[in-house]
């Protein structure tokens, strides 16, 4: 079923296929794909052709952030005043580390939103590469619209966003919890609060968000990939390794999860060490010396 | 275990490595390899290393309100913050700057945040009009390139610094023995192939070597620019009033400098002057004995102290300059390789700033993705 989502992006991007419905039946009866969601995709896919915001989003999920920026990019210049694909590139481009641009994709976001473009009033656009200058006025933007808004997930979602390019690490955890108590339903929401708390060095518990994100949306390429990391990073390699293949089985374009899974897969006769030195360090704790 | 490959010993190649090890962001776990051809004889060693953006320089990207110029000036900051407190590193009082009428309209910006003002310490304007006789203290880079013009109407006063690279570079690779995570291996590297073979644990390879860092990428952007300077026994020369290109090192000791020519690109139009190296490459280049001696006439003739001065050792590097400007990126053919090289004259001044952007990417390379 998760092939569907290759295939909308294999027919999408490929530029010659002229019915992506037809090319669908094609492949299904190839047996590249399986029928239920790839059919689904295909006809969205079909319908919204020209709609590079929602390719671009897909392109997200399935871990591709470069590509997803390319689509994204040329849904805003078709339609400026795009709230998704604004906040998406905000998304993407803050993953790439371009986190000017990100910071300039949000700050947009806040002039084409009819609740928030009254906080613009009087704060002027920072010169262009003054790059702190833009951080705090974005930050400040975004503090503001959360306090007016408390129930507006978006904004929180862009808030922890804000909070990852600023490094707060308390107050990104904070804005995408709150998010995702606005928005239970939304795997991506769930997603960016792993991520942020992987990245601030919370692994374990990012993989209870991780896990809700995948109980809403199995074939989450992107929430596979970043189950992986977070076990990487404790140490347990071997379920590193099946986790990349996971992500691996939905998107084998994400070329950098090879080197992932490659990585994990040297590794793996590391853990039993691992093991025995988190053991190890559980021990010399002086409220354990008892045990 | 993590491991990382460091290519490159210079200020470039030892500060990245550093900053990988102290980055508290990245697990202790972490293992550094750092290799280079050598680790005495570097493009490092032979810079005079003082800290501002050199005005005549060919690419000058502080002067110009670019991304890279807001770039340029955000390494550079970062790195005064870690050089402040480091012994090699010496602040310079009253260093004067005087400004040629071409300069003024040149490409040197005095003013505002992406300029000279930002990066060095008490500035301010000097009114010259009333002056009369030489040029006092002038730069003798500024001399050379503008003889012939008038003396300057207005000038520029400032505090900043200089290192003892010698010295600073041992200070840094004693660092990294001292990490106890970190090895230092002179080899050579002909292939950015090769170490990704060689090294297939390594979770990056960083290429930090200056020169030798273009041809392995296959970057036609980059361009060599000779550095020379002198170094004079002059032990009472211990306060400078022409600090430019005079530079006391602490020790009776001091160095003169300087000049900043780009050699051609084509091989051929230089050969007599650079050895070109293996495969294309690059090599460090023979010293150049009259312009040695032109660099000590010049010096001689703002600070008469140095005249007769015994000259104890001539130093030559090659400038890795990249056209537009450094680059500190992922290579988009090797996923596992981190660019961080083209620093051109102002690697000293960049190198904490751009090794942090290093540290940023390897992070970004086991992040997770929101």
């Amino acid at each position: 079923m998760a092939r569907g989502q290759q295939l909308a992006t294999t027919v999408a991007t490929r530029g010659e296929v002229t019915d992506p419905l037809a090319e669908a039946i094609r492949l299904i009866r190839e047996g590249t794909v399986r029928y239920d969601d790839a059919a689904l995709y295909a006809l969205r896919d079909g319908l919204l052709r020209q709609d590079q915001t929602r390719l671009g989003q897909l392109y997200a999920e399935l871990d591709q952030d470069v590509e997803a920026i390319q689509c994204l990019r040329k849904g805003h210049e078709v339609d400026p005043y795009n709230l998704d694909s604004l906040l998406a590139l905000g998304v993407s481009c803050t993953n790439e580390l371009d986190q000017l641009l990100a910071l300039r994709f949000l700050r947009t976001w806040i002039e084409n939103h009819e609740e928030y473009q009254a906080l613009l009033e009087g704060v002027e656009l920072p010169r262009e590469y003054e790059y702190e200058a833009w951080r705090r006025q974005v930050t400040e933007l975004f503090q503001r619209a959360a306090e007016a808004s408390p129930n507006d997930a978006d904004v929180f979602v862009a808030l922890g966003v804000m909070e990852n390019i600023n490094r707060c690490l308390a107050a990104r955890c904070q804005a995408l919890a709150r998010a995702c108590r606005l928005r239970p339903n939304d795997h991506t929401v769930w997603n960016k609060l792993g991520a942020t708390l992987a990245n601030s060095g919370k692994s374990e518990q990012a993989v209870v968000a991780y896990h809700q994100g995948l109980e809403l949306k199995p074939n989450y390429a992107r929430s596979w990939s970043n189950m992986a990391i977070a076990h990487a990073n404790l140490g347990k390699h071997k379920d590193a390794a099946r986790l990349y293949l996971s992500s691996l089985v939905l998107n084998p374009d994400a070329t950098h999860i090879w080197n992932f899974l490659q990585s994990a897969v040297l590794n793996m006769n590391m853990d039993s060490q691992y093991a025995l030195e988190a053991t190890e360090a559980w021990l010399s704790e002086p409220s354990q010396t008892t045990v | 275990m993590m491991e990382v490959v460091v290519l490159g010993g210079g200020v470039i190649g030892l500060t990245t490595a550093l900053q990988l090890l102290r980055d508290p962001r990245i697990p202790s776990h972490l293992q550094v390899k750092v290799l280079a051809k050598s680790f005495e004889a570097t493009c490092s060693h032979a810079a005079g290393a003082w800290w501002i953006p050199d005005p005549s320089s060919p690419a000058s990207r502080f002067a110009q309100a670019s991304e890279s110029g807001a770039r340029y000036v955000r390494w550079a900051k970062e790195t005064w913050k870690e050089m402040q407190d480091v012994e090699h590193c010496r602040m310079v009082p009253g260093v004067r700057l005087y400004l040629p009428s071409a300069l003024q309209h040149g490409e040197l910006c005095l003013e505002g945040p992406n300029s000279l003002q930002a990066l060095v310490q008490k500035f301010q304007r000097l009114d010259l009009a009333g002056a009369s006789g030489a040029w006092p203290g002038a730069p003798v880079e500024v001399v050379k390139g503008f003889r012939g013009l008038e003396p300057p109407k207005s000038g520029i006063s400032f505090e900043t610094q200089f290192t003892k690279m010698d010295a600073y570079l041992a200070h840094l690779r004693g660092e990294l023995n001292r990490s106890g995570r970190c090895q230092l291996l002179e080899r050579e590297v002909s292939s950015l192939e090769e170490v990704t073979a060689a090294y297939s644990n390594a979770v990056a390879i960083v290429n930090c070597c200056g020169l030798t860092a273009g041809t392995l990428a296959k970057d036609p952007t980059m361009f060599a620019a000779r550095g020379q300077t002198v170094l004079v026994d002059a032990p009472e020369q211990t306060s400078d009033q022409r600090p430019v290109y005079v530079l006391p090192q602490g020790d009776g000791t001091v160095a003169v400098g300087g000049c900043c020519l780009p050699e051609p690109r084509s091989p051929d139009a230089s050969a007599s002057r650079r050895v070109p190296g293996r495969e294309g490459g690059w090599q460090c280049p023979e010293l150049d004995q009259q312009l040695a001696e032109e660099i000590l006439r010049d010096a001689q003739a703002w600070c008469p102290a140095l005249r007769g001065r015994p000259v104890l050792r001539q130093s030559v590097g090659w400038r890795p300059f990249r056209d537009p400007a450094a680059r500190v990126e992922r290579d988009p053919e090797h996923p596992k390789v981190i660019h961080n090289y083209g620093h051109g004259d102002v690697g000293v001044i960049l190198s904490w700033g751009s090794a942090k952007e290093v540290a940023e990417i390897l992070l970004a390379m086991t992040q997770s993705k929101l």
